[in-house]
């Protein structure tokens, strides 16, 4: 059975390459013609301004240039979206369906897939896919593990740094052990986002990788009999930790960006995000002190690609598709790093790009409190999707 | 009232009539049925067709449980006795004094405020960042700010308070409508002369006879204040939420066996009303009881001027409060850098209202078109309601009207998720109607509500009159009538926007996310990291009933200025021809 398939699939390749050689222009052009006048319902995260404001600028573009109509749903987790297409499926709405476009990547990737939600394969039929190189950004097609098969398109990548004000922590930690250690001498300086917001179950991911003596044993599908086990050196660091956290632990924030105004306000010294230029860009928004930086553990912080998808049922696939085409293009991605814009780093690769576009990324002057790449280091990679679920429950049952 | 016109009696009418004031409470209940099926695990649009106790088993041991329905009956429970005993002491204390006068002037503008907005300039004010805690940082000597929980605490303290602000002042509303319909000046005068103080002569006399009438009020705040979402996303306990928001947080995880989950918790949120308000009329029944002797035993009581200043103070101090709410949330519009313990912004910048403004403009027109259409309709079904009431059968009116507040004395979060359930089947979420008709049936009530004393005050006389001369009922009623009512009328609009701005879970369930009001923005926003954007939400959220608020103010003094030119029709359906 599985050789059937890769065979099917191979044939399936193999035909689309000669096909598209040819109709590739063609049909691309086809689908410019069908996209203008439709309206696409992109369903994103709306918790950062700085987001908020680069699809803003971004359907301003689609407008002009397309004719397309981008209208940004903001959701404060994309988790419910996943939960409302299939809903849709269900109740057999098929077409005509109420998102067009969603920004997902990881455990809602997985689920979006294996129920059948997703349109495609399409992304490597996109004239931008040309500038994607799977070897040199392996996350690019490899969503926490998962295989993305065309089926998503990457936007951007994330890689969790932490946040320290160097007034009052000029020597961060170094590790979560040493994390736990500050804590201790500096009881309510930090604090983490209570899962299952996204950048909290990354700081459980984190510090579960670092401290478990099996992190090879996460890249493997969660299960019962060993979870336990592989779990508990995180359940007595948490145990540790909490009383010296913030609000002594009864209380978490609801999100990383909340966390924002508590560094602003010295309640908190360290923090942590998943985007190395979110603080430099609250630095120029004026909603932190230009003391603040960003660092990452030297044994490497959790990173990953965050991905773009179109729904099985959505009504507007080839505006969509060009959306996503102009999302990848490196004049988007060019504006989505600058740091006074998003400062989201690229997915494309430079050595795809040609001399001045590859010149005009490398020019690209990083935020007072953004990493360069060497010094963000190698990132670990994402643990099995279906960990997410896991410790989340598990830190549900025991910290709330 | 007994004198009522022709056309009032016609049968169409009835049947119109009937109808409006059965389609609110019949959505109501078919909401409750769309709820009831998938909690007990039938829904076959997400593809559950068999009945079972999973999803009350799975409730049963969701971790947190006790604790949050505690926590929400807590809460309620709490909110709603504050604010009527914060209402009682307002009665008692400020009675014909100036502060009487100046609430009543106060209230609408005050009311108009969105419990959403209230909630963020409540945080704005007591976080431990806050601004209170900005004014003792200097005298205590803080570096930063207090590691103590003044808001989202567990016990849902913080959450009280702001409920309090925004209920208080309703009841008070509520109250002096009450008073106006009760004769108290005499009865506090019979009392005094008998030789009681003013305040006794008020709990034992005139609170009697008020109570009644505000009763019904109660137990809406009462029902709010168990089930209410918006405000505690932005203030109330998170860990664990109460469980109207787990509810929330249920239905719209991705596991579709989490809908039926969310179904069974908002079942076991109507129990919890219910049981708030069976509990809330025992405590009635026991203080009847217990307080009989009391209240014939002859006590005359001593005149305390410390208690009648220390409730006056209070009510002030309850006044300022709301007020500071609304300069800490426009002082956060225009602060650049404001780092604790500053307690005025250290750089001053328009640049949050230059930059973010042009991105408030969508939420806003959306915000408008829905609250002025759900206004407009909402006040056309009221009219047509009061103009074809069966006046002459008061129990069915009252049954009527009863019916109406079937809405706002049951949890939004049942029977909006069961109607959500109707509107994912036929596809129908995601449509400016359903969004509408979802505001309607919080809108009509209060259109209703507001209306119908006005109506029952209206002189038929004046309609006697203008058919006498012209002959046409129609004309009579657009030309003579609503001119008439033309300042409830607009007093009415202004609360239907007001009412409309400030809903949050009706544009979320019917709207399928894709519609974004002041008020649902807001409170994403509450929980990001933008103080200023946030602020500029909550200011425009404020900002939007009051200006309509100040029209309807307007509008007397306006039409007055035109009849004086045209006839001398009185403007104000208030004034009747001759003092009875």
């Amino acid at each position: 059975m599985p050789l059937q398939k890769s065979l099917k699939k191979l044939i399936t390749c193999a035909c689309l390459l000669a096909v598209s050689a040819f109709s590739y222009a063609n049909s691309w052009q086809e689908t410019l013609q069908e996209a203008r006048g439709q309206t696409v319902y992109m369903n994103a995260w709306g918790g950062s301004e700085s987001v908020n404001d680069y699809l803003f600028w971004a359907s301003h573009q689609l407008k002009d240039r397309y004719g397309i109509i981008l209208r940004h749903v903001k959701v404060d987790n994309i988790s419910t979206v996943v939960s409302r297409i299939l809903a849709e499926k269900t109740a057999g709405r098929d077409t005509n369906g109420s998102v067009d476009l969603v920004w997902i990547n990881g455990e809602n990737f997985r689920a979006m897939k294996s129920n059948n939600l997703l349109f495609g394969p399409f992304a490597n039929d996109l004239p931008n896919w040309r500038f994607i190189d799977p070897q040199d950004k392996p996350t690019t097609v490899m969503d926490f593990g998962e295989p993305t098969d065309g089926l998503e398109a990457p936007w951007g990548m994330a890689q969790l740094v932490f946040i320290n004000d160097t007034e009052t922590v000029p020597n961060p930690p170094d590790s979560v052990q040493e994390l736990l250690a500050f804590s201790q001498k500096n009881p309510g300086l930090f604090t983490y986002p209570a899962p299952p917001d996204f950048i909290g179950t990354t700081f459980l991911k984190q510090a579960l990788s670092e401290l478990t003596p099996h992190p090879e044993r996460l890249l493997q599908p969660v299960s019962e009999e060993d979870f336990d086990q592989v779990t508990q050196p995180l359940w007595n660091y948490l145990d540790k930790l909490h009383p010296n956290l913030w609000r002594s632990g009864r209380t978490f924030p609801t999100s990383a960006t909340t966390m924002i105004p508590l560094l602003d306000d010295g309640e908190l010294a360290i923090s942590l995000t998943f985007n190395p230029n979110e603080v430099s860009a609250a630095i120029n928004k004026g909603q932190l002190p230009d003391t603040m930086r960003t660092y990452v553990h030297s044994n490497g912080t959790i990173g990953n690609t965050h991905f773009l998808a179109i729904p099985y049922n959505s009504s507007a696939k080839a505006a969509a598709e060009v959306v996503i085409n102009f999302l990848m293009s490196p004049e988007a991605q060019l504006h989505k790093a600058d740091p006074k814009v998003w400062g989201d780093p690229t997915v494309l690769s430079t050595g795809k790009l040609d001399t001045a576009q590859a010149k005009a990324f490398q020019n690209q002057k990083l935020g007072i409190a953004t990493l360069h790449p060497e010094e963000l280091g190698t990132p670990r990679p994402e643990p099995d999707p279906s960990w997410v679920d896991a410790l989340e429950k598990a830190w549900l049952q025991r910290y709330r | 009232m007994s004198a009522v016109s022709n056309h009032n009696q016609s049968k169409p009418g009835y049947t119109l009539a009937y109808s409006i004031a059965l389609i609110f409470p019949a959505i109501t209940i078919a909401g409750f049925a769309g709820v009831s099926l998938p909690a007990f695990g039938w829904f076959p649009a997400l593809g559950f067709e068999s009945f079972s106790l999973t999803p009350w088993q799975t409730l049963m041991t969701t971790p947190g449980l006790w604790e949050m329905v505690l926590t929400t009956l807590f809460v309620g429970l709490t909110a709603t006795a504050l604010s009527l005993l914060l209402t009682c002491i307002f009665a008692i204390s400020c009675w014909q004094t100036r502060i009487w006068s100046i609430t009543s002037k106060a209230l609408a503008p005050l009311l108009a405020i969105p419990h959403s907005a209230l909630a963020i300039g409540v945080l704005f004010l007591l976080a431990p960042s806050g601004l209170f805690s900005r004014l003792l940082a200097g005298p205590l000597d803080w570096a930063r700010p207090p590691d103590v929980l003044s808001v989202n605490d567990p016990l849902g303290l913080s959450l009280i308070v702001t409920l309090v602000l925004k209920e208080a002042p309703f009841l008070c509303l509520m109250l002096m409508s009450a008073v106006s319909q009760t004769p108290v000046r005499r009865l506090v005068l019979a009392g005094r002369s008998l030789g009681y103080t003013t305040a006794q002569s008020w709990l034992k006399l005139a609170w009697p006879q008020i109570y009644p009438k505000i009763r019904l009020p109660v137990f809406i705040v009462l029902a709010f204040s168990l089930s209410v979402v918006d405000v505690s996303l932005i203030i109330g306990p998170n860990l664990p939420p109460l469980l109207p928001v787990q509810v929330l947080f249920w239905q719209q995880d991705p596991e579709a066996s989490l809908y039926l989950l969310a179904a069974a918790g908002s079942l076991l949120l109507l129990g919890i009303v219910l049981t708030g308000a069976g509990m809330w009329l025992g405590a009635e029944a026991a203080l009847k009881r217990y307080l009989r002797t009391w209240m014939t035993a002859g006590y005359r009581g001593h005149r305390n001027p410390v208690l009648v200043h220390a409730g006056r103070s209070t009510w002030i101090v309850m006044l300022f409060m709301a007020l500071a709410t609304l300069v800490v949330v426009s002082l956060w519009t225009v602060a650049w850098r404001w780092r604790f313990p500053n307690i005025l912004p250290s750089v001053w910048s328009l640049k949050s209202w230059l930059d973010d403004f042009p991105r408030l403009i969508d939420p806003l027109m959306t915000t408008l078109v829905i609250a002025f259409a759900s206004a407009v309709i909402g006040i056309v079904l009221s009219v047509m309601c009061l103009e074809f009431r069966p006046t002459h059968k008061p129990w069915k009116m009252r049954l009527m009207t009863a019916f109406f507040y079937l809405p706002l004395l049951l949890p939004q979060m049942t029977f909006l998720l069961g109607i959500q359930a109707f509107l994912v089947s036929f596809h129908w979420d995601g449509t400016l109607t359903a969004v509408i008709a979802c505001h309607l049936l919080f809108v009509f009530p209060y259109c209703y509500l507001s209306l119908a004393g006005s109506w029952e005050q209206y002189d038929q006389r004046y309609s006697h009159v203008g058919k006498l001369l012209c002959g046409c009922p129609w004309k009579t009623f657009w030309q003579v009538k609503i001119p008439i009512l033309l300042t409830p009328l607009m007093t009415t609009l202004a609360l239907g926007i007001a009412v409309s701005t400030a809903l949050y879970l009706p544009t979320l369930m019917a709207g399928a996310g894709r519609f974004e009001t002041l008020t649902t923005e807001a409170v994403a926003l509450a929980t990001g990291g933008n103080r200023r954007l946030l602020a500029l939400y909550a200011l425009m959220q404020m900002l939007i009933p009051m200006l309509f608020f100040a029209l309807a103010l307007l509008t007397p003094k306006w039409s007055q200025l035109k009849h004086r030119k045209d006839s001398s029709v009185p403007a104000s359906g208030r004034t009747p021809l001759y003092e009875p």
